[in-house]
Formats: structure tokens, C-alpha cells, sequence
């Protein structure tokens, strides 16, 4: 298969270069996923994920340009946790839908995003540019060095910390997991929190990689999220054999293959890859579905 | 000593409606350390509802309870956990998306962790262990709970019950999943709890059952007590009177586990190509239960994406279509939420 890509595409696939290029654009989405994990897992959807990354991203290239690489760790840590952590905060004491507040806050995040751009315009200047500097996090091969720490850390909390059995337990079965005694508005809360842990690396990675990051309008920031999906359904159908930890890097390793061979290929990127994405995703999961009827039954 | 010292566990006029329903009405009891007391009645009179309100998972309306001669009012079954009451309750109550181990020890794992790290060798050893001397048939402790046949999931219920240590184990309808084997083994189980002290409340539909491990039996109706006897001298005709007032034919009696298997996986009105795609995709996303919210939320995508690419298509409202995409999104929402219920089974 990929074979047969990388002859259709000139021979162009299967190389060192471009195979670098593929894992580079998968890391920062799972940095996303991992993070996603950990509030979806236990319902608490949330759509302003991808206005999040963007204000974290901003605000670590701020604090970046202050401090060095140390700043836009921090940065995108800090506003990762504190936005997931409002957010956790009204889904969870308003009786909205995660589903509602989620787009609600999108909306007021990209709002923040754009008044910023403005008056960072309006004063003469632009949203925060890294230009060459501090980039090297988001090149190769110290992006791909974070998944390490970072696959270690994500497993440790989701398999072996009450904080992720607890999400996990909420996900499952919110009814016999608060007769055990946890409380699911606690466990999808620090949940949350942790999620924007992964989040504000993930905008630290995003920052360095893209230089500069225009915030977006009109909701477009939701849209952010459907890649992760994927991923973790893909994760999700691997299931059985991988640890999702492992199965999310496989996801958004393959989306990010899928992509660049699409590109490569003359796809026009955007909506048709898109399409293609999906069906395929589709096609794979009745595939997967077909061979486990067996056990299934 | 009287009656009223020697009794663990004291119920005095508790009631409790559910709306309309009076599922248990003014009833009292005395129960004693090292008796099983077996409970009995129709289904519907009151005997799930009655140890649910011992074991703090509903709150009574009416009456007070004490243990060991001190007020015992448990909020959550996690209180009544603490204060030495387990239960096993009659409908399944594992967490599916968990393993067998994660099951037996959530909400307790604290005792595994160091630097909040759970030590899962330490922990699986330990519910092997706990399997291995309540001489409880194994179950694969690493597999997922929803993988599990009913009795397995019941065998772990009784194992997750067992290790606190509780001084009133109560078992609602614990037989009927179980093979001769394991009632065998329970039977042997519950002989030595009682050896130790404990109390032990046991509902069975089984009447020669209750009569022949039990060694008080009381009887509810219509969610009143009718009588507390001694099941030595009291014959399976003489139960079955107090039950209803009449011979019975047979016991019909339904596991709720069962039928909601046999229920639709969804039920998809309106859309049929995206209904399709979409029962494939959470059909996917079911067998991996920790996912399901991941599953339901990917059907959001698939519909946003298909939606907003027909508007896009026809691009109205002079191509303003961002703004009606992020409308459709939200009002998708809602709209899942009516028109898709995701259930348990087949497509
Ligand atoms: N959570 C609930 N909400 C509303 N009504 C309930 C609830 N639980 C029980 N009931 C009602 O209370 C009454 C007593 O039910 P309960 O489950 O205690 O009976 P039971 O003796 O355990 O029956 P079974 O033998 O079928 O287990 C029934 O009429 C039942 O429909
Ligand atoms: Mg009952």
C-alpha cells in the first residue's frame, strides 16, 4: 500500500525527508489527543479545544520572547491548564451541555484572540512572532524527542493514577462509579486540568513549529478538534492490541501519512482531503468490525 | 441482654416512596452478628429498596437506623462502606470499560499508590489473592469488566464486597446468576463469614434455598413486613402463604441486564446514509466502552462534515457559510441528543 503510494507519487513517500516531515506535522496533534483523552473520555466534549491551543500558543510565544524556551514551556503550560481548568470550572457548574458551553467558550476565546490581533495591529505591530527564534522545539528531532517523555507520562496518568481510572470509571459508568464512592465532578475536573496540561505543550510545540499564529473566527477553531477524533477512534479500533496511549501516536502518525500522501498525490488539501480522511476511517473501522464479529458474538 | 442489645443492625419504621410508589413502608427489624437473615418477597415488595436504604445508596424517607446501638445514617455507599456494611447489589454494578482489578479496588486504589502511582502488580495480586482465600472461582483479572459473562461479573461483585471487611454483608439476588458450583462455594463462603460474626443479609427467589442457609427469614409484602419466623420451623408452602396469600405457579423473573441486550444499538429516524455510517461508527466505538462518549461525538463530526459541505454546496446566504456552518454545529447537538440513543446490542 504505501508502496504503491510512494511509486504513484514519484518516489517521493518512502523517503528519510518526507517520512521526518510526516511524524513532525503528527506531534503536535498528539500532544492534542493525549490531552483530549483525558476530558472526552469522561464526557466532557469539549469544542473549544482548538480556540484554547491558539491562545495558549500565543501566549507561549509571549512569554517565549521573554524568557526563552523556558517562557514558552510555561506559557503554553500556564494558559493550557488555567483555560481548561475555566472551562472544566462552567461545564461543570452550570447545568449547559459540555457540548453548548464548549462552542459558548470557543466563542469567547476567539473573541479574546481577535481583540488581541487588533490591538496588536492597531498599535502597529503583530500577534506574536517568534521569527528564528526558539523554533528549534517545534523542528525535528526535538519535537519527535517530546513524544517520548511525553507517551511516559500520558500512559502513567490514564493507566496507572486515580485521577485517569477515575476518568476513565466516569466514562464507563457514572452511575456505580459514584457508588463507589468517587465523585465524577472532581474526577472530569482534574481531568480537565490534566488535559490542559497536554494542551499547553502542545501549543508550546505549535508555537515554536508555526513562528506565528492568527487567531480565527466564526467557530472555524471547533474544526480543530476532528483530527484527534480520528485519531482516537483509530486508537479506539486498535484497542485490543495497543494501549490507547500508543494507539493515538499510531493515529495521528497514519492521519499524518494519510495527509501527505494525499498532498503529494495532487489532492487538494482542505475539504477533499477531508472527505477522503473520513471515508477512510469509515472503511477501516467496518473492516475492523468484520473481523472481530467472532469474538463480538 | 434482651433482643435490642445483641442486635448489629437496628431498622426502626423506615419508609420510602419512589413519586407515587410506596416501595417500603414502616418497617422494622433486629438483625443479629453471626445470623444470615434471609429476605423474601414478591418482586416488587420492597426488598432491593429496603437494603439499598442500609447500604446508603437511596435515603429513607421515614424511621432511623443504628448500628451497634449507635445512629447509623449513611449518605453514600462509600459511608456505609466505612461503617462496615457492603452490599451486592441486584442489578450489574461494575464499571465495563474497567479491568476486573480496577473494578474490585476503585475508589480504594490509594493503599496500591506511592507518589500517586498506582502499583498495578501489587494491586492485581492483591484481588488475586482475594479471589484465592474467599475460595471464589477466578475470573481473568486483567480482562475488561463488560467482557465478563453475567455470573463472572457477579463473582467479581461479591469479591469487590468482600475486602473491606465488612461486618453486614448484604446480598440482593446473588444466587441466580450462579452456576451449582459457585452457589456451592458462596453457601461454604457465607457458613464461615457467619462463623465469624457477621451478619449476613441474603434475598433469593429460591425458597429452599433461604430456608436451608438462612437462619431467620422475614417477609415483605407490598413493601410492609409481614412476619419475622425462624426458618427452622418454617416449610417452603408456609413462605410461600405469607408471600402472597395464595400457591405459586412458578417465579417468573427477569434480569434487566438481559432484556436490554436485546434492545437496538440505535435508533436512527430521519437520516439513513449518515444513519448508517454513524451505527458503524458507534457500533465501533460500544465494544471499547471507555470511548463512548469519543464515539457519539465523532457522529457529530461525520454529520457536521457532510452538512456543512451541502451547504457550502449550495453557498447561501452569499457565501456566508461559515456562520451557518457553526449554527448547524450547534444546533447538531441538540438534535443528536433527541434523535440518536445509543444502546447497548445490535444494530
Ligand atoms: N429507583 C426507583 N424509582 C422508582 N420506583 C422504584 C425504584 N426502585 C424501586 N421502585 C419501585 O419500588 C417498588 C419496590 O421495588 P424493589 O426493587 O424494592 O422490589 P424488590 O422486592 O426488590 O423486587 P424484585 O424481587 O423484583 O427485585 C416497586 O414498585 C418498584 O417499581
Ligand atoms: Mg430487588
Amino acid at each position: 500500500m504505501f508502496l504503491i503510494v510512494h511509486i504513484a507519487a514519484d518516489f517521493r513517500f518512502l523517503t528519510a525527508r518526507n517520512l521526518g516531515i510526516i511524524i513532525s506535522h503528527a506531534v503536535i496533534p498528539t500532544f492534542v489527543t493525549w490531552g483530549m483523552v483525558f476530558s472526552f473520555t469522561s464526557g466532557m466534549i469539549d469544542l473549544s479545544v482548538g480556540a484554547i491551543v491558539i491562545l495558549a500558543s500565543n501566549f507561549a510565544g509571549f512569554l517565549g520572547l521573554k524568557w526563552g524556551y523556558a517562557g514558552l514551556l510555561l506559557g503554553g503550560l500556564a494558559a493550557g491548564v488555567f483555560l481548561q481548568a475555566l472551562n472544566g470550572f462552567v461545564f461543570l457548574k452550570t447545568n449547559i451541555p459540555p457540548w453548548v458551553a464548549g462552542l459558548g467558550m470557543a466563542m469567547i476565546y476567539e473573541s479574546i484572540g481577535a481583540i488581541y490581533s487588533n490591538l496588536a495591529v492597531r498599535s502597529g505591530g503583530m500577534v506574536v512572532t517568534l521569527g528564528s527564534k526558539l523554533r528549534a522545539l517545534g523542528e525535528l528531532p526535538f519535537n519527535v524527542l517530546m513524544l517520548v517523555p511525553g507517551m511516559v507520562i500520558v500512559y502513567i496518568l490514564f493507566c496507572r493514577t486515580s485521577i485517569g481510572l477515575n476518568v476513565r470509571a466516569v466514562g464507563s459508568d457514572l452511575r456505580v462509579t459514584r457508588q463507589m464512592g468517587i465523585d465524577p465532578e472532581r474526577a472530569k475536573f482534574l481531568g480537565m486540568v490534566v488535559c490542559g496540561v497536554f494542551l499547553g505543550l502542545g501549543s508550546a510545540i505549535n508555537q515554536s513549529y508555526v513562528g506565528q499564529l492568527l487567531p480565527r473566527t466564526g467557530l472555524s477553531s471547533v474544526s480543530f478538534i476532528f483530527q484527534p477524533l480520528t485519531a482516537v477512534l483509530i486508537a479506539s479500533s486498535m484497542s485490543a492490541i495497543f494501549n490507547v496511549v500508543i494507539g493515538v501516536v499510531i493515529g495521528t502518525i497514519s492521519l499524518s501519512a494519510l495527509f501527505n500522501a494525499l498532498t503529494l498525490l495532487g489532492v487538494p488539501s482542505g475539504t477533499w482531503q477531508e472527505v477522503v480522511m473520513r471515508l477512510l476511517v469509515i472503511l477501516v473501522t467496518i473492516v475492523s468490525m468484520g473481523d472481530e464479529e467472532g469474538i463480538v458474538k | 441482654m434482651t433482643a435490642r442489645d445483641t442486635a448489629i443492625l437496628r431498622v426502626e419504621n423506615i419508609s420510602k416512596s419512589f413519586g407515587p410508589t410506596r416501595a417500603v413502608i414502616d418497617v422494622s427489624l433486629e438483625l443479629r452478628a453471626g445470623e444470615i437473615h434471609g429476605l423474601i418477597g414478591e418482586n416488587g415488595s420492597g426488598k432491593s429498596t429496603l437494603l439499598s436504604m442500609i447500604a446508603g445508596i437511596h435515603a429513607r424517607d421515614q424511621g432511623s437506623m443504628f448500628k451497634s446501638n449507635r445512629p447509623y445514617d449513611p449518605l453514600s455507599p462509600a459511608q456505609a462502606n466505612e461503617q462496615g456494611v457492603s452490599m451486592v447489589v441486584q442489578e450489574l454494578g461494575l464499571v465495563d470499560g474497567l479491568t476486573v482489578t480496577e473494578n474490585i479496588f476503585l475508589g480504594k486504589t490509594q493503599q496500591f499508590a506511592r507518589r500517586g502511582i498506582i502499583n498495578l502488580k501489587r494491586m492485581r495480586e492483591e484481588a488475586a489473592l482475594a479471589f484465592a482465600s474467599w475460595g471464589i472461582a477466578p475470573v481473568p483479572l486483567d480482562a475488561l469488566a463488560g467482557t465478563l459473562t453475567v455470573e463472572e461479573k457477579k463473582l467479581v461483585e461479591l469479591v469487590r464486597a468482600l475486602p473491606t471487611d465488612p461486618d453486614v454483608l448484604i446480598l440482593d439476588e446473588i444466587t441466580a446468576a450462579f452456576s451449582h458450583n459457585n452457589r456451592v462455594a458462596l453457601y461454604e463462603l457465607l457458613a464461615e463469614l457467619k462463623s465469624q460474626g457477621k451478619l449476613i443479609l441474603f434475598v433469593s427467589h429460591n425458597l429452599s434455598e433461604v430456608l436451608a442457609l438462612a437462619d431467620r427469614i422475614t417477609v415483605l409484602k407490598d413493601g410492609e413486613k409481614v412476619t419475622t419466623l425462624d426458618a427452622a420451623e418454617s416449610s417452603e408452602d408456609e413462605l410461600k402463604r405469607l408471600m402472597v396469600g395464595r400457591e405459586i405457579k412458578e417465579t417468573y423473573y427477569y434480569t434487566p441486564a438481559r432484556l436490554a441486550d436485546q434492545e437496538p444499538v440505535l435508533i436512527a429516524d430521519g437520516i439513513t446514509v449518515a444513519g448508517v455510517l454513524i451505527s458503524v461508527v458507534t457500533e465501533s466505538s460500544r465494544r471499547t466502552s471507555t470511548y463512548k462518549s469519543w464515539g457519539k461525538l465523532y457522529m457529530l463530526d461525520l454529520l457536521w462534515v457532510i452538512l456543512s459541505r451541502a451547504i457550502s454546496a449550495v453557498d447561501l446566504f452569499f457565501g456566508q457559510t461559515q456562520q451557518i456552518s457553526s449554527l448547524a454545529q450547534a444546533s447538531l447537538s441538540r438534535f443528536r441528543e433527541k434523535r440518536f440513543r445509543p444502546r447497548h446490542g445490535e444494530v
